[in-house]
């Protein structure tokens, strides 16, 4: 017996199971990051003098990352278009490049921290600190995640578009959709954190 | 969905302008006050960009739309909340 609504939508919700869920859960994140965002406005603004994100942290390194998720925001979009549009190739193309984005946000991150720790900050130095990497910490272990699921549909699991290809068309959607959140964390932290 | 990848294409350029456009505006003169408001409207939209056209709520269901702007005044009324009580400094 097959598992309902897997492609199709349901009647009541007009949406697909998978859909819906994934909607719930990015809905719990939201709940997560809005917990740490309200911890950030306590501590700002409760002491005389917060440090500007500038003067510990890389703003052009920052634009980097923003640009490497605003791409791979497009290339997984794309990626699902090209399902959508039974071509394959384009999809493993647009996934790969993906991939390679997250990979370029991660390696930016890396030398970010390493430079942090170098001259001897820490997220016990000072509350900025702290905050700084507690979410930019929660935000790289979210893109972790997104490269595991996107490698795992891109290699192993790709196996599903000659049996199945409706669901994973709708699988790769709503990993999309995880991706696309995971980009509109880091559009609010890098003002947050960087800029002001 | 041939004019759908147009659209994910001027999306991301519009995110990349709105970016540099931040960056920018961080190094002038400009007052604190109107900086702020400045990249928090920057930033709102830049979500609005993403939720819209690479979550494709402009298409989604009426229900699912509803769904996740209903909260967002909520959301912006607990934040309001909190600024107006940091103002009184409590002590316990």
């Amino acid at each position: 017996m097959d598992i309902p609504y897997t492609v199709k939508n349901r009647p009541d919700t007009g949406l697909y199971n998978g859909k819906l869920g994934v909607w719930l859960f990015l809905a719990s994140e939201v709940m997560l990051f809005g917990g740490l965002f309200s911890a950030y406005i306590f501590l700002r603004t409760g002491v005389d003098n917060w440090p500007m994100g500038a003067e510990y942290l890389s703003v052009p390194l920052a634009t980097l990352n923003t640009m490497f998720l605003i791409t791979s925001s497009v290339t997984m979009v794309m990626s699902w278009a090209s399902l959508k549009l039974n071509d394959f190739k384009k999809f493993k193309m647009y996934a790969g490049i993906t991939l390679l984005l997250a990979l370029g946000f991660l390696v930016v991150k890396y030398f970010e921290y390493t430079s942090k720790f170098h001259h001897g900050y820490f997220p016990s130095t000072n509350n900025f600190l702290g905050i700084y990497f507690t979410m930019t910490g929660l935000h790289v272990l979210h893109v972790i995640g997104g490269i595991v699921v996107i490698f795992f549909y891109w290699m192993p699991g790709a196996k599903m578009w000659e049996t199945d290809p409706g669901r994973f068309t709708n699988r790769i959607e709503i990993v999309g959709l995880y991706w696309h959140f995971v980009d509109l964390v880091w559009i609010f932290l890098f003002p947050v954190l960087y800029l002001l | 969905m041939k004019d759908h990848k147009k659209d994910y294409f001027y999306n991301a350029a519009w995110l990349t302008i709105i970016t540099l456009f931040e960056v920018w505006i961080v190094g002038t003169n400009l007052d604190r006050i109107a900086m702020v408001t400045i990249l928090i409207a920057f930033t709102v939209t830049k979500m609005m960009l993403v939720a819209l056209i690479y979550m494709h709520l402009r298409y989604e269901t009426k229900l699912l739309r509803r769904l996740i702007v209903l909260p967002i005044p909520l959301a912006l009324f607990f934040l309001w909340g909190v600024v107006y009580d940091l103002s009184f400094n409590w002590t316990i």
